[in-house]
């Protein structure tokens, strides 16, 4: 099996989960009136939809699109749903001088951004830095307010992990892997998906415990 | 080639007659499908320029710029409408669907001066998809703006975010049914099956 036909399997098996997801999502949402599934189910829906043109353009001209910026509009879109939920299910405000230590933050997601701009677009990089950047600092202030235990933190550490993972998806992209089927972007891509129905099931306990 | 000037020309004169004519409710509907079809003339203009400068065919033209031009330039009539006229909550909803019909509408007469009129089938497809399609990606940046944050930055956030939801539908649209054959009808019905069960949803809740 060569390792495009691979990808496409990996990313048609990923494309599914998130579809599940995002139907299921809206379905919670509609009944609950929840705010965070509504959050979810936008942040599902926009991941699965920059996924589904991704996938069509590969299936369709077998190449990845050289003007890719629409999926990174709706993966953006993403990350911006995914800010919100986590600022609006946070326990109390917060300062950023609180903790000094956040100011590595934009150091790191600035510093991997000019790391990315050997390969990809200036501007692209900056607006992921940008989304990144609050979407970290959204979630490690999460774990810092919430309370030791709680299904909301459980929440907040499954979007850090999102977070890393997606670091980790860019940077082995960057670099060419001559094997067939273990190729890292393939694995670490398979682990992603493992995220996301990770912050799926975590969302889920966030919101029964809201709710009781 | 199409002078799309021309026939923005032929549609708008009586729109506008009646708009001078009509008085009440009528007159503002007529005016957002006006807009709209100012918009779909704009976005041409905007598309073809961009495309000339990034030197792109009409095929990535219609998968990467139109869907970011067109959606960007519907929703700018509306956020006009709600930040100038500041409308009660209820009068809202006619203006994205009535734009994305003074839209539709335009994109479909181009359509049929360009390609003919002599395939029924086609066109019926065509008719209905590119008009939900053009209705459902408006509506989804609205829903965002009236019904879902209550504070500002919260509404700007969202509507940023849903937006580029709508640029993206709009370019899966664009690129199925750019394709021969079955790619092209489902492409023409995903708007049709959104819509269907948006309705249902809607209807289910109220």
């Amino acid at each position: 099996m060569n390792s495009f036909l691979f990808e496409q399997i990996e990313n048609g098996f990923q494309l599914t989960v998130l579809l599940l997801m995002t139907v299921i999502s809206i379905y919670k949402s509609l009944k609950t009136e929840n705010e965070t599934w509504s959050l979810m189910a936008m942040f599902f829906g926009a991941v699965t939809l920059g996924n589904i043109y991704w996938f069509l353009y590969m299936m369709f001209y077998r190449e990845t699109p050289y003007y890719g910026f629409i999926s990174d509009f709706c993966w953006v879109a993403a990350y911006l749903f995914m800010i919100l939920m986590l600022v609006q299910i946070r326990d109390r405000s917060f300062h950023w001088n609180e903790h000094k230590a956040l100011w590595l933050i934009p150091l790191f997601t600035f510093a991997m951004a000019l790391f990315y701009m050997r390969w990809g677009a200036y501007l692209t990089n900056t607006v992921y830095a940008l989304c990144m950047t609050a979407l970290l600092g959204s979630a490690v202030v999460g774990i810092l307010t919430s309370v030791k235990g709680s299904a909301r933190r459980r929440l907040y550490y499954a979007c850090l992990a999102y977070v890393l993972v997606e670091y980790s998806l860019w940077t082995v992209s960057c670099f060419n892997w001559d094997v067939a089927v273990l190729d890292p972007y393939v694995i670490i891509d398979v682990l992603l998906t493992a995220v996301y129905i990770l912050i799926f099931v975590m969302s889920g306990k966030a919101v029964r415990d809201e709710l009781h | 080639m199409n002078y799309i000037e021309n026939i923005y020309i032929c549609l708008m004169a009586p729109i506008l007659i009646s708009i001078l004519c009509i008085q009440s409710r009528g007159r503002p509907m007529m005016i957002f499908v006006l807009a709209g079809m100012t918009a779909c003339l704009l976005s041409s203009y905007i598309s073809t320029f961009m495309a000339a400068v990034y030197g792109m065919d009409y095929t990535t033209a219609s998968i990467a710029v139109t869907p970011v031009v067109e959606e960007v330039m519907k929703l700018l009539p509306t956020l006009f409408y709600l930040l100038v006229f500041e409308p009660r909550k209820r009068e809202i909803p006619y203006c994205p669907v009535m734009i994305a019909v003074g839209f539709a509408t335009l994109e479909n007469v181009c359509y049929l001066v360009q390609n003919g009129t002599s395939q029924f089938f086609n066109l019926l497809i065509r008719g209905f998809g590119t008009g939900t399609m053009h209705m459902f990606c408006g509506s989804i940046t609205f829903v965002g703006i009236i019904k879902l944050w209550d504070k500002l930055w919260l509404r700007f956030v969202g509507t940023v975010g849903l937006l580029a939801v709508a640029i993206t539908y709009h370019g899966v649209y664009n690129m199925l049914v750019l394709q021969p054959g079955l790619a092209s009808y489902i492409g023409y019905l995903i708007p049709l099956i959104s819509v269907a069960i948006s309705v249902f949803y809607i209807r289910k809740m109220s």
